[in-house]
């Protein structure tokens, strides 16, 4: 009888232990997935590592490249373009084009500017600085109109791999090079317009 | 009951029977024993210390007398009687025999007599007793000293058995069970190069701070064998450096283990230098010293200074085990730098006030200061061979002219601001800023077929500043305002210049006049990205900024800016002049 006071004593004793158990045991795991995901979220985040809020602002052109195969043969030439594709209605007097590319891996050559574009000021391509260049600059008083939402072929060239390996075709900015910074500046307000664009990589095989 | 305690009686018999036979038969076996320890297995030997029968000519040399009972309770006294052949080898002292043994603690030397010659061997009869009444000798009782008076030769040192005798207390005298004789060989020993040197473990080479604390290994050798003894005599200026405790020796000698330290004493003054005389030998018996014998501390005592550590090496000296002491072949010595390291070049100058210099002495700058001729002028802060230059009286004249800038065309022409950048292959480079004066003279340049006539502008009496001390092969780089940069290398200058090393010249005294009319500035840079002000770059803000005040205009005679070429009205052709420059620019890059 005494046996059964005793362990009707202990029973919910050891009942109340287990579940406080269990509370802190689901606590803490609980804490800890909390403290793995924003760690995981810093980590993909660029805002994140940067000290000062940066509005960023919505391009107003893209920049996107276009070519008939991302796989490519060693001494075959391949066309690519560049096209514009506007966000809204633009008006420009500057548009300042410089394609970067790694000139041990393929040659560029036959750089053209659509003709439907104001005559080029300058273009050329930089063998030795494996740069593609294209500077215009808009005489016309009201500037270059590109409506929104309307692609316009810019300029187009080829190139011919020289070793296998994967490459790529990207746009220079002002990270990569004070001198060859693609740019367009809105003819009303003499701004430059943000832009986006892509990467154009190729694999090349023998 | 009767019979019973018989039988105890007997059997307390038996065991009283049994117990005294066990007494006396384990008396008997003890007295058994103590006869057999006194009677046989006494032993008297004799050995070399060294174990190296090789000897050297004219080499002192020791023979242990070992002599005891087997059973170690000791000798009373002993007589040692040896022979030797006395045309190889003497004992120290012929005349008093006594000084030619060492003898243990306790033992007393009784007499000794040179006996008979024994097939041309000389024989010795030496008597050693215990000191102490009823005490024991030691096992070594005496050391025989003996010398090499044959160049070469062999022979032994033998013991006469018969004629040498054991003395136990309370028992008798009697003759050794066996006796240990020596062979030695005298000459016929071939050593190499031998050499004591003097290194330096100090962290930072061989240059020494001042109070510093500094280590030198003292390393010997000798080829084909081994050392057991070193004497290294080495001397120093005591006014530089100094051994770390002067009074105590020894603490300034670390011992690496297997070596000894002997001693040390100071020795002679030699040329105000201090010496000391240090001994070292194996710590084992007939072992071999190992490098570095010793490795010396010192310590500087000055802030600045020069000097070496050298051995003697006449006062020096190898021991090689079993044959002979000697000279080492070479000695090597360690010199010393106390004081920072070099800090310049020796000869160098530098300039300090007053348009005087200092000069490189002995790796730092001396405290004497030279002026400069009338003439020159210090070039301040710069280390050279000369610092002393030609003043800054080399001026520069040019003649320039600007794109776009034209006779009769632009009214709104005036002076223009320009930066002058000098440059040099040397490294040398200036800026200075200085004002192109409009002239009425031109400059007529073909351009697509067409004769332009610029306007020349002067630029005068430019005097570079006085640590601009080149003179030859200059580039200039000319910006002015509202005009890209340029470069002139050349008089008479009419395109681009594609080379290294510019070709200008300045010439002390004079005004040095160049022509870079035929090649115009390029015009171009109206604004900034940020502010309406020229920034020294032309690109596409400034066209940017021509488009958006195309036909602004100013009075003749007034600037505006992205007028390049100062007609008083922004327009197409200042558009044009911009595209140029770009086009200009970009090619270059662009390759």
């Amino acid at each position: 009888m005494q046996n059964n006071k005793i362990m009707k004593f202990l029973i919910p004793v050891i009942a109340v232990i287990i579940i406080i158990e269990s509370v802190i045991l689901v606590n803490n795991l609980s804490k800890k997935n909390k403290v793995v995901e924003p760690i995981k979220v810093e980590e993909n985040s660029s805002a994140s590592q940067s000290a000062t809020p940066q509005i960023v602002e919505e391009p107003a052109l893209d920049l996107v490249f276009a070519t008939d195969t991302k796989e490519m043969k060693i001494g075959k030439t391949y066309s690519v373009e560049l096209n514009m594709l506007s966000k809204e209605d633009n008006s420009l007097s500057v548009m300042n084009f410089y394609i970067k590319y790694d000139p041990t891996l393929l040659t560029a050559s036959s750089l053209t500017v659509d003709s439907k574009l104001p005559k080029a000021t300058f273009n050329k391509i930089g063998e030795q600085t494996g740069i593609v260049a294209a500077s215009i600059l808009v005489d016309a008083k009201d500037g270059y109109k590109i409506n929104k939402d309307k692609n316009v072929p810019v300029l187009r060239f080829n190139v011919t791999p020289k070793k296998v390996g994967a490459f790529k075709l990207e746009i220079a900015s002002s990270n990569d090079s004070k001198d060859f910074v693609t740019l367009f500046t809105d003819n009303a307000t003499r701004k430059v317009l943000p832009f986006s664009s892509n990467e154009l990589n190729i694999n090349i095989s023998k | 009951m009767k019979k019973n305690k018989i039988k105890i009686k007997i059997i307390l018999g038996i065991f009283l029977l049994a117990a005294t036979f066990g007494v006396v038969f384990l008396a008997k076996q003890n007295q058994d024993n103590r006869n057999k320890a006194t009677s046989s297995s006494n032993y008297i030997n004799l050995y070399l210390d060294s174990g190296n029968k090789e000897l050297a000519s004219n080499q002192n040399f020791t023979v242990p007398l070992l002599a005891n009972s087997s059973d170690g309770t000791g000798l009373d006294s002993l007589v040692a009687y040896f022979c030797y052949n006395p045309t190889q080898i003497q004992l120290e002292d012929t005349t008093n025999l006594q000084n030619s043994f060492s003898l243990a603690n306790g033992t007393s030397y009784i007499d000794s007599s040179i006996k008979v010659n024994e097939a041309n061997n000389k024989c010795v009869e030496a008597t050693f007793v215990s000191v102490v009444k009823n005490a024991k000798l030691a096992t070594q009782a005496a050391t025989i000293k003996f010398k090499t008076v044959a160049t070469t030769g062999s022979g032994v040192i033998s013991l006469n058995k018969e004629k040498s005798s054991l003395g136990v207390a309370g028992k008798t005298v009697f003759a050794p069970d066996s006796v240990g004789n020596l062979s030695y060989t005298i000459g016929g020993i071939s050593l190499g190069a031998s050499s004591i040197n003097l290194n330096s473990q100090d962290p930072n080479g061989k240059t020494l701070a001042s109070n510093q604390s500094f280590t030198v290994p003292v390393s010997a050798n000798v080829t084909g064998s081994g050392l057991d003894s070193v004497v290294a005599y080495f001397c120093y200026n005591p006014t530089q450096i100094r051994l770390e405790d002067t009074t105590n020796l020894q603490n300034s000698f670390t011992i690496p283990s297997g070596n000894s330290y002997i001693g040390a004493s100071i020795g002679v003054n030699e040329t105000n230098n201090k010496c000391f005389k240090a001994t070292f030998v194996s710590v084992v018996k007939n072992g071999r010293l190992s490098n570095p014998i010793t490795i010396i501390k010192f310590k500087t005592v000055v802030a600045t200074g020069s000097g070496v550590i050298s051995l003697n090496k006449e006062k020096s000296s190898l021991g090689v085990a079993g044959k002979t002491v000697f000279a080492p072949d070479s000695v090597g010595n360690l010199s010393y730098t106390i004081g920072v390291g070099p800090t310049c070049t020796n000869g160098n100058q530098k300039c300090v006030s007053g348009n005087k210099y200092l000069t490189c002495v002995n790796g730092q700058l001396g405290t004497t200061q030279t002026a400069c001729p009338s003439n020159k002028t210090c070039t301040v802060g710069e280390y050279s061979t000369d610092v002393c230059v030609n003043s800054g009286t080399a001026k520069l004249d040019f003649d320039m002219t600007f794109k776009g800038i034209k006779k009769d065309v632009s009214k709104c022409a005036s002076n223009i601001e320009v930066k002058l950048f000098a440059q040099s292959p040397d490294g040398n480079s200036n800026e200075v800023t200085a004002t192109a004066v409009k002239t009425d003279r031109i400059k007529t340049i073909k351009v697509a077929g067409e004769d332009i006539n610029y306007i020349i502008y002067e630029v005068r009496n430019v005097a570079f500043d006085a640590d601009f001390v080149s003179r030859d092969n200059i580039t200039l780089y000319v910006t002015g305002y509202e005009y890209g940069q340029m470069e002139y290398a050349a008089d008479g200058q009419s395109e681009f210049f594609d080379g290294v090393t510019g070709d200008l010249s300045l010439t002390d005294g004079q005004n040095t006049k160049y022509d870079f009319t035929a090649y115009p500035m390029l015009a171009g840079d109206a604004v900034g990205e940020d502010e309406d002000v020229p920034d020294g770059k032309i690109d596409s803000n400034d066209f940017a900024y021509i488009k958006a005040n195309l036909d602004k205009t100013v009075p003749d005679g007034q600037h505006l800016l992205g007028d390049f070429d100062r007609t008083c009205k922004i327009n197409s052709g200042d558009s044009t002049l911009l595209k140029y420059s770009l086009i200009e620019r970009l090619s270059k890059i662009v390759n």
